[in-house]
């Protein structure tokens, strides 16, 4: 939503190349787009026109229709009675009975029509307003501005006083509808579904619809146009302004319209003069540009770095990797090229494991010759500790033998 | 003008804009969308900045256009001037550059600059007369 209100130009509508005049836009038209709103409102407000149909009270219970219960070898629904004709004994009254009533029958006191917030109704009309002011919107609703010079299109007033058809088709052309125009008249065809025998032969596309405020000829002249459609700034219609529930319809405005519609809806601060208690409605959120919300300095400044994310590769197995080995465990591509090295003759790195392993041998025999070798070793040692206590078993045990001997003598 | 992120909300699944296929992705026909696909990235509609290339056919001059949205205030409102369209050259080193010359340009959209410059292979390519059928 734009600050600072846009200036709009007002259209000369007897030369429409040429502008006779600026106007500041009304904050209708800067109304919040809810599509959610206007198609909801539209819903309910389509349903008002509707015609009660039903089928007649009586319909299919007409008859003095009796079951014959049981013990009559048929089924026991309710028969017609007497005699003298087919329809004696026909079936009747049941939904499946030829001639019978119907399911739930269809019944006039129908809840046809719906009511609707005025409230809701007055914000949807804004919201649809607002919509037919974007390019984009109209646009995609479907229809050809291409060649218009300026949304939302304000003609000076003297249009409003147009009697003639021809003169009012050639005003049009020359605002840039003509493309527009050219696609209704092309989209006439003749209308699918049992609406052709029903007085509804024919389905067109929508054009324009010329908002005016005073009526001098206008409506008149717009009305055998096809597609054109008139309204007056004070009896807006939701139906007419966003036709299907699809807001963003092409509208075109003459000054004095465009005017009215200050005086009529006011400020967001002012309220609606002319409409009591309601004031139009508020955007959830006034600056709805996320990316300039998210890019902006008072957001910026406060994030955080963004975080590194690791982000996992393929994984590779370090027992097969030597690049993946050498990152996890540094050095091992030296060691291993030094092992290497070592079982090749030659090296000083080959000398060096010699040097070493003979130095190992050296301390080992020397170890051997002290504690291996003499009277002292381990396995002496406890030969000796052995014997000396077998000898003294030996010996008890004879002095035990001998007493006892002794005994038995 | 409307947030671009709120007109997508309201154009995304009502444009009369919109094709769609079965177990195709949703495309757009709007003026001004690179790929033709129903994006918000690549609407035409919804976006302030604009990136469409398309080849225009006016009797028997086939042109390559590049669309861009003008970034003047006064034009947003104006339907007829807001899309700005300009030639590109069919040359065969000068199109690319030219499209890099524009679109590299960091206000409008540097990062379709790839798709673009496919996109106007694709369209050179059927400008040829004699097509050949790759098998």
């Amino acid at each position: 939503m734009a600050t600072a209100r846009p200036v709009v130009s007002i259209y000369n509508f007897e030369n429409p190349s040429e502008k006779t005049g600026t106007m500041p836009m009304p904050v209708v038209l800067q109304s919040p787009l809810r599509p959610d709103l206007v198609r909801e409102v539209h819903r309910d407000m389509a349903k008002n026109k509707r015609q009660a149909y039903a089928v007649k009270p009586k319909a299919g219970y007409d008859t003095a229709a009796a079951s014959w219960c049981t013990g009559r070898a048929v089924a026991r629904i309710p028969r017609a009675p007497g005699g003298g004709t087919h329809r004696a004994g026909q079936a009747a009254f049941g939904n499946q009975a030829r001639g019978g009533g119907m399911f739930n029958p269809t019944t006039v006191w129908r809840r046809w029509h719906r009511r609707v917030n005025v409230t809701k109704k007055r914000h949807a009309v804004a919201c649809a307003l607002a919509a037919s002011a974007l390019p984009p919107l109209v646009m995609a609703r479907g229809h050809k501005i291409n060649q218009v010079a300026e949304l939302p299109l304000v003609v000076s007033d003297g249009i409003q006083s147009l009697t003639k058809t021809k003169q009012a088709k050639e005003t049009l052309k020359k605002l840039g509808c003509g493309e527009e125009l050219q696609k209704v008249i092309d989209s006439k065809s003749i209308r699918a579904g049992q609406g052709k025998a029903r007085n509804r032969r024919y389905v067109k596309r929508l054009g324009p619809l010329v908002i005016y405020n005073e009526d001098n000829g206008i409506t008149r002249a717009m009305r055998n146009i096809p597609g054109v459609e008139c309204a007056h700034v004070d009896r807006l219609n939701l139906l007419r302004l966003a036709p299907g529930g699809s807001f963003g319809r092409f509208v075109i405005f003459t000054e004095g319209a465009f005017k009215k519609l200050s005086d009529i809806y006011g400020t967001l601060k002012s309220g609606a003069p002319k409409k009591k208690g309601y004031t139009l409605p508020r955007a959830a959120m006034v600056n709805a540009d996320l990316s300039r919300i998210i890019n902006s300095t008072e957001v910026q400044s406060v994030l955080r770095p963004k975080m590194e994310r690791y982000t996992h590769g393929i994984k590779r197995n370090a027992l097969k990797s030597k690049e993946l080995m050498e990152e996890l465990n540094p050095g091992s591509t030296e060691r291993k090229a030094v092992q290497q090295k070592a079982s090749q003759k030659g090296t000083p790195e080959y000398d060096e494991v010699q040097k070493k392993k003979k130095a190992r041998i050296e301390e080992s025999k020397k170890y051997n010759k002290e504690h291996k070798k003499g009277d002292e070793t381990f396995y002496k040692t406890l030969m000796k500790a052995f014997e000396a206590k077998a000898a003294a078993d030996a010996a008890k045990k004879a002095a035990e033998k001998a007493e006892d001997e002794e005994d038995e003598e | 003008m409307a947030a671009p992120d709120l007109l997508w909300q309201c154009v995304k699944n009502q444009s009369c804009f919109i094709r769609k296929q079965k177990n195709f992705p949703v495309m757009t026909a709007e003026p001004g969308n690179l790929c033709g696909l129903n994006n918000f990235q690549f609407s035409g509609l919804a976006s302030k900045k604009v990136l469409g290339l398309d080849s225009k056919k006016v009797g028997k001059k086939e042109s390559i256009v590049l669309t861009t949205r003008s970034k003047r205030e006064s034009r947003q409102y104006r339907p007829g001037v807001v899309l700005v369209t300009t030639g590109i050259k069919k040359g065969k080193k000068q199109g690319p550059e030219q499209l890099k010359k524009i679109i590299g340009a960091t206000w409008n959209r540097p990062e379709l600059l790839e798709m673009a410059l496919k996109k106007y292979k694709k369209i050179k390519t059927s400008f040829k007369k004699n097509k050949t059928v790759k098998k």
